[in-house]
């Protein structure tokens, strides 16, 4: 009998899946656990890094759900200062577990953060979405009002995903010791007031990570049995450390901790894939050239070979995108303006 | 000193009222550019002898009714353009979505940064035009213009009122602040032509057009007339009549 190993594909072995081969051409890195298509719904939370992948999706054309869409009539600029179109939901930056299962929890009325708002020199903050309101909301109720609304915008996402899409980013965070609040970032750094006696940090631990997934992946087939799930991890590494080590082996351990939670949901569940992208930016035979200089932010080079690598195993590499579609009709002139041109005509015309 | 007053469809109510107090004040002349909907389109530039529209029909105004091919540091100039805001109100998005603090029901809360983003956004072109003014160095004002009546269209089409005054008070708001932090001066609207509630009123709106038809928001001469008075004491003021 053949030992294991003798009938292995390419992919299986370092020599010819890994140090024969250019970098950039690696063969058969992903197989997708489940079809893709540009008709299914793509819902996506998660790090800076997740932010990439929704506007792959959407530049691609593929369905991708945004339940919070910018205003109408705001300018470009100013779309993404909002916090719009970055992800399915204004949410920011989602860094944890902890944080979108309670995110989603508090949609459907599972859970009651203590601190709703923080004030700050007149202006009004969302302790879970700091920097979402540049400079603040103008009044607390303004605040208040906002975030029910995204609430109830978040609730509507789990009935009409196929597809959801996380990117794990972070095990270290901050939480509200009173009621153990995930917070997106330690307070006092982009807003709110730090107070050693209301908040703590915690480093997330493996057993942690993995039982609030598997709390989340349960908290969404309950609401929709048929959602699957793209696990993806950021290969962006922690911009500082308060566990007390060296920030390289700090981020070192982070993401080892969420690329082996992956790895055990992947095994534990049918409807959870996983895509490399941690590993095709900062696995070393990548050599860091994903990376900008700083060794920490992903170039753009980086992120569109990852995720062509990715379409290309979905089958989407030629997708439409909507810079190829042809131009939509100009939306006709108001009646307003039209009036406006009629009168000057009629009153100063020849 | 030549002193003109032009810009948008507004100034088809200066003229009416200037044709009613034109005797108690200095000459000056009343004319058109064009329609406002140019306003948020890149629609001026400068060149070495002054500016110039990217817009035909603006510099075929400008010539036919001053002789100027350019606007340049000459005279003593009024500008009815820009704060046409009810191009952003007007559209049916507002009857689902609200200035936050005048939110109703259903409607979407819009916060008042956003709100103001929406109205830097509409009125970016317009804010350039009269920094452009001041880089050539011309003397001008600002002729900020009417507030809808309260039959205004998008009111009758189900946008509440509360929504279209709230999104004009935070417009003129913001593009007041705009021109003060620029040094611009302006005309702001007559205070009694104005009701309680924000909205211009009835005894001040231009009921129907020229060739009979309803108008659907512009003010009329009396308006006009009063906008005059505040021009006229704005030439004395400048000591240019």
């Amino acid at each position: 009998m053949d030992h294991p190993y003798k009938n292995l594909e390419k992919r299986a072995f370092w020599k010819s899946a890994v140090s024969n081969l250019n970098p950039l051409e690696f063969q058969d890195i992903y197989r997708p656990r489940f079809p893709i298509t540009q008709n299914t719904g793509i819902a996506a939370a998660g790090s800076c890094f997740a932010q990439h992948i929704g506007h792959q999706f959407k530049n691609r054309g593929y369905r991708f759900i945004d339940v919070e869409p910018a205003p109408r009539f705001i300018g470009e600029k100013d779309i993404n200062r909002f916090g719009f179109d970055l992800y399915s939901a204004r949410y920011g930056n989602v860094y944890s577990v902890r944080q979108l299962l309670q995110l989603f929890q508090r949609a459907f009325g599972l859970f009651t953060p203590e601190e709703t708002v923080w004030e700050s020199k007149g202006r009004f903050y969302d302790p879970f979405r700091p920097s979402i309101e540049p400079n603040g909301f103008a009044t607390r109720e303004e605040a208040e009002r906002d975030i029910e609304y995204h609430l109830q915008q978040v609730r509507a996402i789990l009935g009409r995903t196929e597809l959801f899409v996380f990117t794990f980013g972070l095990t270290e965070g901050w939480v509200n010791t009173s009621d153990g609040s995930a917070l997106p970032t330690c307070p006092g750094t982009i807003a709110g007031e730090y107070d050693d006696k209301k908040y703590a940090f915690h480093n997330y631990t493996h057993a942690e990570v993995l039982a609030d997934a598997k709390s989340f992946i349960a908290f969404a087939l309950e609401r929709n049995p048929n959602m699957k799930f793209l696990f993806t991890v950021s290969p962006v590494p922690l911009t500082a450390t308060a566990s007390g080590h060296h920030v390289l082996p700090a981020t070192v351990y982070s993401k080892s901790v969420l690329r082996g939670v992956c790895g055990e949901l992947y095994d534990a569940f049918p409807q959870v894939d996983y895509f490399p992208s941690y590993e095709l930016v900062s696995a070393h035979p990548m050599r860091a050239m994903a990376y900008n200089p700083n060794l920490r932010s992903v170039a753009s080079e980086g992120v569109r070979h990852v995720m062509d690598v990715f379409f290309n195993a979905i089958g989407g590499a030629d997708a439409l995108a909507p810079a190829d579609q042809p131009a939509a009709t100009p939306e006709p002139k108001s009646a307003a303006d039209l009036a406006c041109d009629e009168l000057i005509l009629q009153e100063f015309g020849e | 000193m030549n002193i003109r007053i032009c810009g948008n469809s507004h100034v088809v109510a200066l003229q009416h009222g200037y044709a009613q107090v034109k005797d108690s004040g200095p000459k000056l002349s009343v004319f058109p550019l064009g329609g406002a909907n140019f306003d948020n389109t890149d629609f001026s530039y400068i060149t070495p002898e002054g500016i110039r529209f990217n817009v035909d029909l603006f510099n075929e105004l400008l010539e036919r009714f001053t002789g100027l091919t350019h606007i340049a540091a000459e005279g003593l100039w009024g500008f009815s353009v820009g704060s046409f805001f009810s191009r952003i109100y007007a559209n049916a998005y507002w009857i689902s979505a609200a200035p936050s603090a005048a939110a109703q029901g259903k409607q979407r809360p819009i916060t008042l940064a956003q709100v103001e983003a929406i109205v830097a956004e509409d009125q970016k072109y317009v804010l350039q035009f009269y920094r452009q003014l001041q880089e050539v160095g011309t003397d001008f004002f600002v002729i900020i213009g009417p507030p809808p009546p309260a039959n205004y269209s998008a009111i009758q089409n189900g946008t509440p009122r509360e929504t279209v005054i709230a999104l004009e008070q935070i417009a003129r708001r913001w593009f007041r602040a705009q021109l003060e932090e620029m040094g611009v001066s302006y005309l702001d609207v007559p205070p009694e032509t104005v009701d309680g509630d924000g909205f211009l009123r009835p005894a001040y709106k231009l009921q129907n057009k020229p060739d009979g038809t309803p108008d659907p928001h512009h003010a009329n001469g009396d308006y006009g007339a009063l906008v005059m008075a505040q021009i006229f004491a704005e030439i004395e003021k400048r000591g240019a009549a």
